[in-house]
């Protein structure tokens, strides 16, 4: 019996516990958490939102900085440049948007769940240490900081959400003036055909590299971009301008291959480059010298100007112009040495261009190892090949074996063919593309063939069928297919040739530059120089 | 400020902006709780009155 009734003693306790807690819950809990939870909720959202301000403003967990350095060592969102450049970025402060917006955004993110888990973290650690700890855990911490985990996440979620939004907004207004500067650059740069040819190496390049003013560090591509829109901010601080043409007028530009500077101008203006090849002593170096000699007194007639840009080129020029003047020959070029290139600034008007002319030894031409240097040739718009009449048997044979003018001419010692066929394989070995390139073939030493019986027929209208006649038929085929164009000319490269004399040096140059997008005058084909009228020249040919 | 050491200053307007963000929003929920419960605005500009109020009865002035 006793059992009995504290059986029944024992249920009706058990049941006051239950009614006890049930009502608890019902009138106290549940209450309480209807009004704890939002304001638990609303307390996350600020917190968040102090999260949010203390990260932005760096006195708690500072987002960390894209800074140059990191550019370099490729540590950060911003994608490798594309192509195959063996080089890491520049070393400049990256655009706001490119990376550092990322930085700042998820930084503000991470922070805010950094310090959600760190509650969740210590909300464990009292679950696990007691009993009375759980049920703190279960019925106050838990509900409350869940509800502030909610407000919180949800508010980070509208910060970064917002300043997404806005930050798009500011990249639209900062994207467009970039896109619109970098194409413009590209399309004034290729309507100009500007390049930069490097003195020193050969390398021809759209994109030439820049030192910066304030610590010499190279910026090999400054386009409008990640590494900035309208300026960009080097790592040591110093402002750039952006763009090729507008950094090539503040600084100058440099070859990317070997760094050294290129010429004034290069990268802005139109670039012209015409190697002139052929044999030893076929007169390459004196149609470089009178062909300049005339393309600058027929640019001058109309108005227009040609000037050195370096003094190397000035002296040579001089050197050998004063030679030429008093009767004599120019200087047999350096075997072995790689020429620089002779360079002049055109000008007329508005119209600016540099023309590059490359005279390399015969003896490159001549070997088929020794050609492989001649890097020029890889990115010639157009090509000058010399003739050398006084080499073809066909007219040796018809001269005197000891005729003065053949000692006269001093004939190159190759035959035309083999030094064509060398070069032509040459350009087709490096994959140049020369079903795009003009070819001036040149017969020289036109005045001391004038009057002799080979040149009967010979006039500047006529050399293709001269050709032929003389036994270079194969060459003028060869040369037909393997360039987009050929024109024949012929020259007398001579310092004091009269006005309007057909035979100027200046015809082929005028004719290549013309191809290559430099009109040096009106009709390229008319080398004759203005002001005088012309006259028939006493030894035509 | 720490963060805006160092810094270009395209990087630190750009994070200027962002805190103007979160000021903003923060602005913008005041106000919508304001125009949502205005006895909770009322209650806050009358604690705000009382305090003024406190402030003043102290009687502090300038020696």
């Amino acid at each position: 019996m006793p059992y009995i009734l504290g059986f029944v003693a024992a249920i009706i306790a058990l049941y006051f516990v239950v009614w006890l807690l049930v009502a608890g819950l019902l009138w106290f809990f549940l209450p309480a958490l209807s009004i704890v939870l939002p304001v638990a909720a609303a307390a996350g959202a600020l917190l968040a939102c102090g999260s949010a301000l203390l990260t932005l403003t760096g006195r708690r967990t500072p987002p960390e900085t894209v800074t140059p350095d990191r550019v370099t060592a490729g540590a950060t969102r911003l994608r490798r440049p594309r192509g195959n450049s063996p080089f890491a970025r520049d070393r400049a402060w990256p655009a706001y948007f490119s990376a550092q917006a990322h930085a700042d955004l998820g930084q503000v993110w991470r922070s805010d769940a950094t310090l959600l888990s760190d509650g969740w973290r210590w909300i464990g650690d009292v679950f696990r240490r007691s009993w009375p700890g759980r049920a703190a855990v279960a019925f106050v911490l838990a509900p409350g900081w869940l509800a502030v985990s909610a407000g919180a996440l949800a508010a980070t979620a509208v910060i970064v959400g917002v300043g997404v939004a806005l930050l798009f907004v500011l990249w639209a207004l900062w994207a467009v003036p970039t896109g619109l500067l970098r194409t413009a650059d590209q399309l004034v740069r290729r309507a100009r055909g500007a390049s930069g040819s490097c003195p020193a190496c050969y390398h021809v390049t759209q994109l030439p590299v820049f030192a910066c003013p304030g610590c010499g560090e190279i910026h090999r591509d400054v386009r409008p971009g990640r590494l900035g829109g309208l300026w960009r901010r080097c790592g040591c601080g110093h402002v750039l301008p952006t763009s090729v043409v507008r950094a090539a007028r503040k600084i100058p530009p440099r070859c990317p291959r070997c760094l050294e500077l290129l010429r004034d101008g290069a990268a802005l203006v139109t670039d012209v480059r015409l190697p002139v090849f052929g044999p030893v002593s076929a007169g390459k170096t004196r149609l470089v010298y009178t062909g300049l000699l005339a393309v600058r007194d027929r640019v001058a007639a109309d108005g227009g100007e040609i000037e050195f840009v370096d003094e190397d080129s000035r002296q040579t020029f001089d050197n050998a112009v004063s030679l030429l003047g008093a009767g004599g020959d120019t200087v047999k070029t350096p075997a072995g040495e790689l020429p620089p290139a002779v360079t002049v600034r055109y000008t007329a008007g508005r119209r600016r261009a540099l023309l590059h002319l490359f005279d390399a030894a015969g003896e490159f031409y001549a070997d088929r190892d020794d050609n492989t240097e001649l890097e020029f040739l890889d990115h010639a718009q157009g090509l000058v090949f010399v003739v050398d009449p006084f080499s073809l048997p066909w007219v040796r044979d018809q001269l005197d074996g000891g005729s003065s003018v053949l000692a006269e001419a001093n004939p190159a010692a190759e035959a035309p063919e083999y030094v064509y066929h060398l070069t032509a394989k040459r350009l087709q070995d490096y994959r140049v593309d020369t079903r795009r390139q003009r070819l001036a073939v040149t017969v020289v030493k036109a005045d001391l063939l004038a009057g002799l019986p080979p040149a009967d027929d010979l006039t500047p209208d006529r050399v293709r069928a001269w050709l032929e006649r003389a036994g270079l038929d194969n060459l003028v085929l060869a040369a037909e297919r393997d360039f987009r164009e050929v024109r024949y000319f012929l020259v007398a490269s001579l310092a004091d040739l009269r006005a309007g004399d057909p035979r100027s040096p200046a015809a082929p140059l005028a004719w290549l530059s013309a191809g290559a997008g430099l009109r040096l005058w009106a009709d390229p084909a008319d080398a004759s120089p203005r002001g005088e009228p012309d006259k028939e020249p006493e030894e035509a040919v | 400020m720490k963060a805006f050491k160092a810094l270009p200053p395209a990087y630190a307007t750009y994070r200027v902006v962002l805190i103007v963000v979160v000021l903003a929003l923060l602005a913008v929920t005041a106000l919508l709780v304001a125009g949502a419960f205005p006895e909770w605005w009322q209650e806050v500009l009358s604690w705000a009155g009382r305090l003024r109020q406190a402030w003043t009865d102290l009687g502090w002035s300038p020696v």
